[in-house]
């Protein structure tokens, strides 16, 4: 467990609205360790992309603690941030607003490095711009276009290899697929897979797709509305998914199978409530099949099986609903 | 054989732009039998919405023509027809939901009046206002809203929840086909699986044939009769649903989009993704659209258009199989 690269600690993310306060994040701890990826999923609202930028310092932390190579950065002056922002990157989820429309491919590559002065010439940092275009595979061709030339696919190899100038040893992954068309999202997806290969990056991999999730991580963590309700590692949670909400949202992926055409499962009914001041307890229970009245009490994580955590008072020790 | 509803036969659409002509339909022919489904699947830009549109004419006037081909509705042919005989048929006959329901519905009205529209143009207005309350109730109910919501206004309300007027305004005259263009992408997936779910009931409770496109297999595997696969505006493959998942005549662009997708039950550590980008609509290649990625490709894939052969039912245009 040494390899830790990021430690979250009980990291609370509240917004101030007119209503109240916006509980966006609330009590999520986990841990990623060198080279690893964990998944979070969720479906929209709740709280995920809110996650991985305050895990960033791109929102401040209301309460809790990030830890990075054993440094707690909750905390940090601007200042003394910056060394940090080097090392910990963030993929957007939209190629087309994240890019500069101003700017040439080489200057959104080259822009990081500049700023960060890591390159002591014009023409090392010309051979390092088409070097990382290489990596990401994109064709040199490109190196003086703009963003609206290219389509979706490259695009989001830029954002990539403008995260890779500085070789990042984290990078949040914030749906970067999600824009893409499947035949060009399988080819991201690799790529992503090849550089964690070679270079040993640690991701955190935001998407509301389970399909993909599964395919790229290591460890998954269910968020429901701010709260983490289960993690697992990727294999264990979809082959023995214990929390009901993560049966409901396992069960509503539909795969291209034969013989079901007319065959949508029941799936859980309602709507996500508000995040504004949430009543106390287990925030699935309004739309939950199994719930009871110890569902009014604050859930917390239990381990069921190694490594599988689950936050439902109605899953036993043995992982069974209702025992 | 159960009665046709739509025939769509040879269509072309071309988009007149400033950088030449976009080929966006290609003589493209399929069939809706009354009371089934159709799906559509293929990535941005294979062509899908232009059919959808071009179906309902409702292609923008001043950049988009028909080329060629036939689109035949309940024996008669709606590229025929006249702009006020098209009224009658949109919305009434034939409707749509839009992928995006957040800028389907106009902000500015009420739900209610929304539905209401609808009902009130499609019945000449002889509808008395306490029939137009009761069927805008009647529908609310079907799609799962409370009655009571439908003085609110769009904002109000949440994406899944705007999805279901949208559909409730496409069905509350009953129309005998209704195209869904990617109705639930824009939903998380336990929205999808609901208003999916809700979409076929009603359906089968009105018994209204459907055009569904969508680039989501598995989506299309749960509410399709036959598949049409396209690609740079042709259908490269065609077959009852269970058919296009199995068995081993496929097109190689069908191969490549099951290879691409990330399997919840499968175990593969790579995928196997088709190499490069779809053709510039603009320039289409001579012979096989498919061809300058197709791992199978030969000569005369480059220089011949392949033709569509068929067996049992099952569609492909591959000069493999020719």
């Amino acid at each position: 467990m040494s390899d830790a690269i990021l430690e979250v600690r009980h990291l609370k993310k509240y917004f101030t609205t007119p209503a109240g306060a916006l509980h966006a994040v609330d009590d999520v701890s986990f841990t990623i360790e060198k080279g690893k990826t964990l998944g979070v999923v969720g479906e929209s609202g709740c709280g995920k992309s809110t996650l991985g930028r305050t895990v960033l310092r791109l929102l401040p932390v209301t309460e809790g603690q990030v830890i990075y190579k054993g440094q707690d950065i909750s905390n940090l002056s601007e200042r003394k941030l910056k060394p940090y922002r080097r090392n910990m990157q963030i993929i957007f989820q939209d190629p087309y607003s994240s890019l500069n429309p101003r700017m040439s491919i080489r200057q959104i590559i080259a822009e990081p490095m500049i700023i960060n002065k890591v390159c002591k010439s014009r023409a090392d940092l010309e051979k390092r711009v088409r070097t990382l275009m290489d990596t990401v595979g994109l064709s040199q061709r490109f190196i003086d276009a703009y963003p609206h030339e290219l389509d979706g696919g490259r695009r989001q190899r830029i954002g990539i290899a403008r995260v890779l100038a500085l070789e990042p040893d984290f990078i949040v992954c914030d749906e970067p697929v999600s824009a893409l068309d499947v035949s060009i999202q399988a080819q991201i997806l690799n790529l992503l897979m090849d550089l964690q290969d070679e270079l040993g990056i640690a991701y955190m991999f935001i998407t509301h797709d389970l399909s993909v999730v599964k395919h790229i991580s290591d460890e998954i963590m269910v968020m429901y509305m701010g709260n983490c309700l289960e993690v697992a590692p990727s294999d264990e949670l979809f082959r023995n998914p214990v929390h009901p909400y993560t049966k409901a949202l396992l069960s509503a992926v539909f795969l291209p199978e034969v013989g079901c055409v007319g065959n949508i499962p029941e799936v859980i009914r309602g709507e996500v409530s508000s995040p504004i001041n949430p009543k106390p307890g287990c925030r699935f229970a309004p739309r939950c099949n199994y719930v009871c009245d110890a569902c009014k009490e604050p859930q917390k994580l239990k381990e069921i099986s190694p490594g599988h955590f689950v936050a439902c008072c109605t899953v036993g020790a043995n992982g069974e609903i209702g025992s | 054989m159960s009665e046709i509803l739509l025939n769509v036969d040879d269509l072309s659409i071309v988009y007149k732009t400033s950088a030449g002509e976009v080929r966006a339909v290609n003589n493209v022919s399929f069939a809706i039998e009354k009371g089934k489904t159709l799906g559509l699947v293929g990535e941005t830009g294979a062509g899908k919405t232009t059919t959808a549109l071009g179906i309902l004419r409702l292609l923008p006037v001043r950049t988009a023509e028909y080329r060629s081909g036939t689109i035949e509705f309940e024996g008669q042919n709606l590229l025929a027809l006249s702009d006020k005989e098209m009224y009658g048929i949109r919305g009434r006959k034939i409707s749509m939901v839009f992928q995006d329901p957040m800028t389907a519905l106009n902000p500015i009205m009420t739900v209610n009046d929304q539905i209401a529209e609808a009902i009130r143009f499609h019945s000449d207005g002889t509808l008395k206002r306490e029939e137009v309350d009761k069927r805008v109730n009647d529908i609310l109910e079907l799609v799962g809203i409370p009655a009571s919501r439908k003085k609110e206004y769009p904002h109000q309300f949440s994406g899944g929840m705007k999805q279901r007027i949208v559909i409730a305004i496409a069905l509350v005259c009953e129309p005998a086909l209704l195209i869904a263009d990617e109705p639930t992408s824009a939903l998380d997936v336990t929205m999808q699986a609901q208003v999916l779910a809700m979409i076929m009931e009603l359906k089968k409770k009105i018994n209204t044939s459907m055009l569904m496109i969508s680039h989501d297999l598995g989506v299309i595997a749960r509410t399709c009769d036959d598949v049409a696969v396209m690609y740079a505006g042709e259908i490269i493959e065609m077959a009852p649903t269970d058919m296009i998942f199995t068995g081993n005549r496929h097109h190689p662009y069908t191969v490549g989009l099951m290879n691409s997708l990330p399997g919840v039950s499968g175990n593969a550590k790579r995928l196997r993704p088709i190499e490069g980008m779809m053709p510039d609509p603009t320039d289409l290649p001579a012979g096989c659209k498919f061809a300058p990625r197709c791992p199978f490709c030969e000569e005369r894939c480059k220089t011949e258009l392949p033709p569509c052969t068929e067996q049992n039912g099952h569609l492909v245009r591959c000069h493999r199989f020719a």
